[in-house]
């Protein structure tokens, strides 16, 4: 009956191949582990990175929103700042008469005039003198003083105005110099944290990459070691199978050797056997036959012997023969010595 | 003349004597007869004997000759196989050790054929005693050519 065929297709590799299959899928796992382990190691000791840029933005958000805050008072002042120099005349001629237009042209200048106008005019409509010169004099000399004494309030207001720009101004200064220190300083207290923890990771990272370089070479040198044990073993497995089988055949061959000989002398022997057997017969048949022939010859002969003789011709024993006969007689009765 | 001696002087009869040579002549004539007659009934006897012996020791011959290379044929096939199972495997090993496909299907049961038709003996046509007792020219006996049949010489 003949086996079916078990082509191993779908169990796992075994023998050599499968040996060293194995070994190579462990070695290559364990190289791999170990290189993983050293990356997320050198991973895990990188330089801590330090981001300056969230710090500056931080500042910067700080700056700005201080700038933001304090930008009502600074705008206002910084203008203030402008008209009042302009009307001291520090920015010129043209700049001054050109403040000084706006400030009689202004909505406060123009409501006074307006005030004191209608004032006058109430006072001399009751008197009766609208349209006389000295209410027209009036009228100017009136407007000329309020004016005056406006201005200066006006001066005094915008310098107070000016004067609470420069202290937001000067405030904002304060903070952005306070922030651009502490932006200094956070960035030399992350520099010198990352310059220390840097010595101390490369020392690990020294360390871990000499583990990692010891624990790969000796997976290596056992790969090696047991790949090379392995088809030494299996050469001497080989060899082995190759001497047994060639000893097996040996000695099959030599006992065919044996076999044959045996059978032949087997064969032999037996033939000869029959054929000794069968000279022995026919020499035996031939002994029986002659004794057989000699027998018959011999009866015959005795029967001719035994023949009646002619009478007359008969032989006497004579008188020497008679005196044998008598003492051979004799002779039998005496009795032998020791019987 | 010698029985008108005997009448007259008497003396010798010899009647009786001639009478007994003539009885005694038969005598020795019938035993020469049965002699001869036995001896040839002893060799045609013998001979068939030997025939048949011959014949059934040449069919035993020719049965160990025929057997013979038979046996040694059958040997040789089984050692033979028995070597090429061995040779066979040699490859099986080698692809087991090194975890090679293996393909059982080159382990296959070896029979070894052989020719029984040697069994279909039959007995030699033997020479019965009456068979050799008819009547034949019967030659003369030669006993060295009897004693020497069978072994290809003289």
């Amino acid at each position: 009956m003949a086996l079916a065929p078990a082509v191993m297709q779908t169990t796992p590799p075994i023998g050599l191949i499968g040996s060293e299959q194995a070994l190579m899928g462990g070695s290559s796992a364990a190289l791999e582990a170990l290189l993983s382990g050293f990356d997320q190691a050198r991973g895990a000791l990188q330089p801590v990175s330090v981001d300056m840029g969230n710090v500056s933005s931080s500042i910067a958000r700080g700056v700005s929103g201080a700038g933001d805050v304090l930008q009502p008072w600074q705008r206002p002042g910084l203008q203030a700042f402008d008209l009042q120099a302009a009307l001291s005349g520090a920015l010129g001629p043209q700049a001054q008469a050109q403040a000084y237009s706006n400030f009689q042209s202004s909505p406060g200048q123009q409501f006074l005039r307006d005030r004191a106008e209608q004032a006058l005019l109430r006072n001399s409509a009751a008197l009766g003198g609208l349209g006389g010169g000295r209410v027209r004099q009036e009228l100017q000399r009136q407007a000329i003083g309020e004016a005056q004494q406006d201005f200066g309030n006006a001066f005094n207001r915008i310098g107070t105005v000016a004067q609470g720009g420069l202290t937001a101004a000067g405030q904002e200064a304060g903070l952005i110099g306070q922030l651009r220190a502490q932006e200094a300083s956070i960035a030399g207290s992350l520099e010198g944290q990352r310059m220390g923890l840097t010595s101390q990771q490369q020392r690990d990272l020294a360390r871990i990459a000499a583990d990692t370089g010891m624990g790969a070479a000796n997976i290596a040198a056992q790969t090696g070691q047991q790949v090379a044990r392995d088809r030494f073993t299996t050469g001497t497995n080989l060899a082995g199978a190759v001497g047994g089988t060639t000893s097996a055949l040996a000695t099959l061959v030599n006992q065919q050797g044996q076999d044959l000989a045996g059978t032949i002398a087997a064969g032999a022997g037996d033939l000869s056997n029959i054929i000794a057997g069968a000279g022995g017969a026919q020499a035996q048949s031939g002994q029986n036959l002659a004794a057989l022939l000699a027998n018959i010859i011999s009866g015959q002969g005795s029967q001719v012997a035994s023949l009646p003789g002619v009478p007359g011709t008969q032989q006497t024993t004579g008188v020497l023969g008679n005196v044998g006969n008598f003492l051979s007689g004799v002779g039998s009765l005496i009795p032998r010595p020791g019987g | 003349m010698g029985g008108l001696v005997k009448s007259i002087f008497g003396g010798t009869d010899r009647s009786a004597q001639t009478q007994q040579v003539q009885q005694n002549t038969q005598d020795r004539a019938l035993f020469e007869r049965l002699a001869n007659q036995g001896r040839s009934d002893a060799v045609a006897l013998t001979g068939a004997g030997d025939e048949n012996r011959n014949m059934a020791y040449q069919q035993v011959l020719n049965l160990l000759s025929g057997t013979i290379p038979q046996r040694m044929q059958a040997q040789q096939f089984g050692n033979v196989g028995a070597q090429q199972q061995l040779i066979g495997g040699l490859p099986m090993i080698q692809a087991a050790l090194m975890g090679q496909p293996l393909n059982f299907a080159s382990m296959q049961p070896t029979q070894i054929a052989y020719n029984a038709d040697w069994t279909r003996q039959a007995l030699p046509q033997f020479r019965t005693s009456a068979q050799a007792l008819q009547p034949r020219p019967a030659p003369q006996p030669d006993l060295s050519s009897m004693l020497y049949s069978g072994f290809g010489g003289e």
